[in-house]
């Protein structure tokens, strides 16, 4: 794969990362690296108006308050008919925590404020006044693939589905998007949106690779990523099980 | 001070005493049970006792950097002839602080101190201010920290906000100017800042792991310069706040060779100059928050200089042990900030690294190690720094060793073992005759690593620290 070069876009990089959000682009970059694609970061923030319509993937991480949320917010309404014409031509997209909520129709704030979001998923968030806090463990279905995943929420936000997202994955233990419905996350073609924070990818290495494999096929149609040792992967990943109590 | 009360608490005193001397006794560690036992039999057992302080007590909190600043300030405070009660081994929830002043007690129940210097958790502040009279308060800064236990900075903020509604009305507040988020604190009390200048030579840097965002309007600050993460000078085109200017401000600051420092800060009197014993920017604001509160005290200035002389880095804050013919150096990490300064100082040393890391996920811990991952371990992958080997453990130290991986560092370099006691020989006899082999880990980690150190023979007990 010599030769192959992969664009990555990572939106607000510095005002949407708590913790260890920026675990999954170092993950998504390295693996692709690992496998001799050339791969160059376009950090995005707020302001900064280069196109992003010629990224191959986007990823978006968690900010930690409401500031951020306002700040990205405005910016992130200008970069929507990008971001969409992104989605809809299969570019893959993680967006984590309120960067996932921003990605919806609207966040119902605390005191009633309706802060829009742009709508490419058909989710909505309505702010809770119990932090979902904790381990959480889902079960998911993603193409043939049938996987248990574990990982890290930390959210205060409830969030509902509509009828064209699917949830990411089933909640086997934790709260999930709102702790009443057991799903967790959204999908919609390739954009996924998750509350499970940080170091996603580097754990579940299969969907690190889903997500990389979708973006070079876009662009490189046809090619296969070589298979990678994945023991230090297995190995955090069965402690968090193991730590979880949850049966793979 | 009421005899009546003393008295009544004396058998809860006892108790904890007894239950003191059982963990010297035993090289247990417990530095939070005495006082726990105690409190739970007589609630107002600290406050009978800190009463009898003749100064009242000076607090010291904020994310990064409080246990050292707390120890410099107790050690320039005893210099100058006071008799100082200090939770020295960074117990700084409440039951540490009343195990301290336990410890400090007669069997009768007796105080002999005037002043006392505490350390105390962010988290903490309204129960442990409450229960003290208040001289002074210092608020070193804030980080995203084990945000699991303790929610959004703002909050915490909030909490600590109470606890200093507590400071005696002669007395003061220290805040960090450079830290916009503490120097946003407003209380109606004499309010003193500190902060470092922009120094010749130093070049702006951001780390993308923290907020730069302003906490009350949501635009970005415009920093004039940043000395580490979100402390610089800034200032907030939406709403217009500043940088208050701060009245002991660090001026210039020369590294030296021998791992010191020249600095010089500017008081509103003049110019105090000294030398340090301790490098790492943390270490400098450690000092300059110490020494401005020492000098805002009335301590002259030869008397700080002489003992800034003494100090080296305490308890969890690059600790070092002499250990058969190697320096063993250990390192408290528990957020990004704090462990990027530590690899830093880290990397700055010339020749082949040998490294340990013992990261755990207890309660003490924080549960959530996601912040591993906004460590800059990449700075250890660069060409520049010859890494030999990189020992992990701990309760997490799978994934530690994995962030490493994906740091970019050659997996044949890292080792896994679940046995504390194991890895640490084994780094041991993997550092050279004469090395250095540092260790980073997270606070059990410590106190365990502490303990089989202890148990090795080298190093002093916990409580004589
Ligand atoms: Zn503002």
């Amino acid at each position: 794969m010599q030769g192959l070069k992969l664009r990555f876009a990572h939106l607000y990089p510095d005002l949407m990362n708590s913790y260890g959000d920026r675990g999954n682009m170092i993950a998504l970059v390295m693996r692709a690296r690992w496998r001799g694609f050339s791969v160059e970061v376009m950090d995005v923030s707020a302001g900064d108006n280069r196109r992003i319509t010629g990224a191959d993937c986007i990823v978006i991480g968690g900010g930690q308050g409401l500031e951020e949320r306002m700040a990205i917010c405005k910016d992130l309404q200008q970069k929507s008919p990008e971001i969409h014409y992104c989605a809809e031509n299969k570019i893959p997209i993680l967006a984590i925590c309120s960067g996932f909520q921003l990605l919806g129709k609207y966040y119902l704030t605390a005191e009633g404020d309706r802060i829009p979001g742009i709508g490419l998923l058909d989710i909505w968030t309505i702010a809770s006044k119990r932090r979902a806090v904790g381990h959480i463990a889902l079960r998911v279905r993603l193409g043939n693939m049938n996987k248990t995943i574990v990982g890290f929420e930390n959210h205060a936000g409830n969030t509902f589905l509509g009828a064209r997202a699917l949830p990411f994955g089933k909640v086997l233990k934790g709260y999930g998007n709102n702790g009443q419905d057991g799903k967790e996350g959204a999908i919609y073609k390739n954009v996924l949106g998750t509350y499970l924070h940080g170091p996603l990818l580097p754990k579940h290495p299969w969907l690190a690779d889903y997500i990389l494999e979708k973006a070079v096929n876009n662009k490189y149609p046809g090619t296969r990523l070589k298979l990678l040792n994945s023991k230090f992967e297995k190995m955090a990943y069965q402690k968090v099980l193991k730590r979880m109590a949850v049966r793979c | 001070m009421f005899p009546g009360n003393r008295l009544k608490v004396l058998p809860s005193l006892g108790l904890g005493k007894m239950c003191i001397n059982f963990s010297r006794y035993s090289n247990f560690g417990g530095s939070t049970l005495p006082g726990r036992l105690a409190a739970s039999l007589s609630p107002d057992i600290l406050s009978i006792l800190a009463s009898q302080l003749k100064e009242g007590c000076i607090l010291i909190t904020g994310t990064n950097g409080k246990t050292t600043t707390a120890y410099l300030l107790a050690k320039i405070l005893s210099q100058a002839g006071k008799k100082i009660i200090h939770n020295r081994s960074g117990a700084n929830l409440i039951s540490g602080v009343t195990t301290s002043f336990i410890a400090e007690s007669t069997w009768s129940g007796k105080i002999n101190a005037d002043l006392g210097v505490i350390e105390v958790d962010e988290a903490s502040m309204p129960a442990v201010a409450s229960r003290l009279r208040v001289k002074a308060a210092i608020v070193t800064n804030l980080f995203p920290d084990q945000l699991d236990r303790f929610g959004e900075l703002k909050h915490i903020l909030k909490i600590i906000a109470q606890g200093l509604n507590k400071i005696d009305g002669d007395g003061f507040l220290l805040l960090n100017a450079d830290d916009p988020l503490v120097s946003s604190i407003k209380k109606n009390v004499r309010t003193i800042y500190y902060g470092i200048d922009r120094l010749k030579g130093a070049s702006i840097t951001a780390d993308q792991t923290d907020i730069k965002t302003c906490y009350r309007c949501g635009k970005k600050y415009d920093y004039a310069h940043i000395h580490y993460a979100h402390l610089g000078i800034y200032r907030c085109p939406g709403c217009g706040i500043r940088r208050p200017s701060p009245q002991y401000s660090i001026v210039s600051h020369f590294k030296k060779p021998a791992q010191s420092a020249a600095v010089a800060i500017k008081t509103p009197t003049g110019v105090f100059q000294f030398s340090l014993k301790a490098r790492g920017f943390y270490n400098i604001y450690n000092a300059l928050a110490a020494i401005s509160c020492a000098l805002i005290l009335g301590v002259r200035e030869e008397v700080i200089k002489a003992s800034l002389r003494q100090f080296t880095a305490c308890f969890g804050r690059m600790e070092t042990f002499a250990i058969e013919n190697k320096m063993v150096e250990l390192a408290l990490i528990k957020n990004p900030v704090g462990a990027n300064e530590v690899l830093r100082t880290i990397v700055e040393e010339d020749g082949e690294i040998t490294l340990m890391l013992a990261v755990n996920d207890k309660y003490a811990d924080g549960t959530d190690v996601s912040w591993l991952w906004d460590v800059d371990f990449e700075m250890l992958a660069h060409p520049d720094n010859k890494i030999k080997n990189i020992f992990c453990s701990g309760t997490r130290g799978e994934e530690m060793s994995l962030r490493l991986k994906y740091a970019g560092i050659d997996t044949r370099k890292i080792k896994y073992e679940d046995d504390l006691n194991i890895i640490f020989r084994e780094s041991l006899s993997n550092t050279p005759d004469g090395g250095k082999l540092p260790i980073l880990l997270t606070y059990t980690a410590m106190l365990e690593l502490r303990k089989i150190i202890n148990k090795m023979g080298y190093g002093k007990k916990f409580w004589e620290e």
